[in-house]
């Protein structure tokens, strides 16, 4: 499971590198997730712009890391792709994240 | 039952409008249910990929749930808590009204209340990190049916080629 790390101004983009955020590396992701936003922030730019799938248990393992997140901090999408913006639109969960659909992330601004 | 024929040379024949059906006999668990998932979207690739996205994430939660809960084991693979072995039968077949899929498996009984429960108001203030699996499987299927056969759960819906659309032929019309 690879995730790739870039600093940002005010914060960190998080690339995650696999095809694939399901129930095989959900909690593996999750763990890595947590200790990048133990040191890193305001915001966390979650870029997923390589994952075209993704199912509830991805979809779990982001909302952990949000709740337990200080309120100074903040974990914004990207490169959200047709299959994530589905599970994102069914579960309403579009409503709660900031997503950055612009075709000039924020994490190119690095 | 695949909709071809064998011929004594060694080709085959397949009715018009006909494609086999995919199936696949695998482990309850989470590396199995990804390789099945892959191999299934692969299948149906081409003019039916969108529904083979939609019945890609049906069947993850479905089968997820299986290893989860139909082996007893929890959502913890590290857990210390095997769970017993389950076997999951996957079948899609593609007709007119859309991919019809049926997941056969011999774990612990589904709770009926998973398919019956409309899906409780989700609290976007503090939203939860779990749950989200049956009111996906509900929001994307049609004719969503459970029984349980012995010791065997057998559940089946249709995936319509459309998101939302119309139910189309039943899931027996399988040319």
């Amino acid at each position: 499971m690879q995730l790739t790390t870039l600093p940002l101004p005010g914060g960190i983009h998080v690339r995650l590198d696999e095809s694939r955020l399901d129930a095989v590396i959900a909690i593996r992701f999750k763990d890595r997730l947590r200790e990048i936003v133990a040191h890193h922030g305001p915001l966390i730019l979650l870029d997923l712009g390589a994952v075209d799938f993704m199912d509830s248990s991805g979809l779990g393992a982001i909302l952990a890391i949000r709740r337990t997140l200080p309120d100074s901090r903040r974990i914004e999408l990207t490169g959200v792709t047709p299959n994530v913006d589905r599970v994102l639109r069914l579960t309403h969960m579009d409503t709660i994240f900031t997503i950055h659909r612009d075709s000039d992330p924020a994490g190119n601004r690095a | 039952m695949t909709g071809v024929f064998p011929c004594p040379d060694g080709s085959v024949v397949r009715p018009p409008h006909c494609q086999p059906m995919f199936h696949r006999v695998l482990a309850a668990q989470e590396l199995a249910v990804r390789q099945a998932l892959i191999d299934m979207c692969a299948r149906f690739a081409g003019p039916d990929r969108d529904a083979a996205s939609r019945a890609e994430l049906v069947l993850a939660e479905v089968m997820n749930n299986i290893v989860q809960h139909g082996t007893g084991r929890g959502k913890e693979p590290a857990s210390s808590a095997a769970g017993m072995a389950v076997t999951i039968h996957l079948t899609v077949a593609r007709h007119k009204g859309g991919l019809c899929c049926a997941v056969r498996d011999d774990g612990r009984p589904l709770p009926p209340s998973c398919l019956l429960a409309d899906a409780p108001a989700v609290d976007l203030v503090v939203p939860p990190c779990s749950g989200f699996g049956w009111p996906i499987v509900r929001a994307l299927t049609q004719s969503l049916f459970y029984y349980r056969e012995g010791t065997r759960n057998v559940l089946s819906f249709n995936v319509p080629l459309v998101e939302g659309g119309a139910l189309g032929t039943p899931c027996s019309d399988v040319a």
